[in-house]
């Protein structure tokens, strides 16, 4: 009776030690999404289209930096500004890159409604425009690197 | 012009110490304000010789405000994966002591 009672007791012992293990070697804390490469990739990529396309612009003289010119590059740019905000709203724990995201696309939808009105643009907004679109871009891209 | 961006800095970074104390958060910002100084700058200046409209000027502060916010955002981030990674340490570390 009494060897009964002490497997009995070194079953429940054992049972619970396996229990505790198992919770604290789970017990792990998320505060941030998962680094994902594949946003850096979509980030760099946007990143160097952008780059591109005021550089291009800034060679032409201002007479030739009408809206039309360009409006196929601004087009292709907001197609891959929108799959990754797509892909940002779909990851969890990711609200801090998803505004950071939604500032980039806010940004894109200004500058193509600025250049539709104006039908150009001077050398200084473009020079500015470089600036802030590298400064935002590389910030991002920082952010997701920190969850690695 | 520089003197009155200068002003302007300081007075903003005095008010942020009064309300956020010595914290990261405040060095972060204080860094980003230096940094951005010269571009400040630009913008006045260029307000000023005509090159961008009252209404431009206004878009253009309005952005530098907006990365101001993106790049304080990298720095939430940034301390929430440094907690995590220090948590998760510790927790494995303690799974380790209680397994031998």
């Amino acid at each position: 009776m009494k060897t009964k009672m002490n497997n009995v007791r070194q079953l429940y012992v054992g049972l619970f030690a396996f229990i505790g293990m198992s919770l604290l070697s789970a017990c792990s804390l998320q505060l941030v999404a998962e680094f994902d490469p594949r946003t850096v990739v979509a980030l760099e990529s946007i990143d160097k289209k952008i780059d591109r396309l005021y550089l291009t612009m800034k060679m032409l003289p201002k007479e030739q930096r009408s809206y039309s010119k360009f409006a196929a590059t601004y087009l292709d740019i907001d197609v891959d500004i929108r799959a990754l905000q797509r892909r940002q709203q779909v990851r969890s724990l990711n609200e801090e890159s998803m505004k950071q995201v939604d500032i980039l696309a806010e940004f894109w939808q200004q500058d193509i409604k600025a250049h539709k009105q104006k039908d150009g643009l001077s050398d200084f907004l473009i020079n500015r425009r470089v600036d802030q679109y590298q400064r935002l871009i590389s910030t991002i891209i920082a952010g997701e690197m920190a969850k690695k | 012009m520089n003197d009155l961006i200068d002003s302007v800095i300081g007075q903003v970074t005095e008010q942020l110490e009064s309300e956020l104390g010595n914290s990261g958060l405040l060095t972060a910002l204080k860094a980003n304000l230096e940094q951005r100084q010269d571009v400040l700058n630009e913008l006045v200046q260029a307000k000023q010789n005509g090159d961008l409209t009252e209404q431009e000027f206004d878009v253009e502060l309005e952005r530098e405000k907006r990365i101001q916010e993106a790049e304080l955002l990298t720095q939430e981030i940034a301390v929430k994966a440094e907690v995590q990674k220090l948590v998760n340490k510790a927790f494995e570390a303690l799974s380790k002591a209680v397994n031998t």
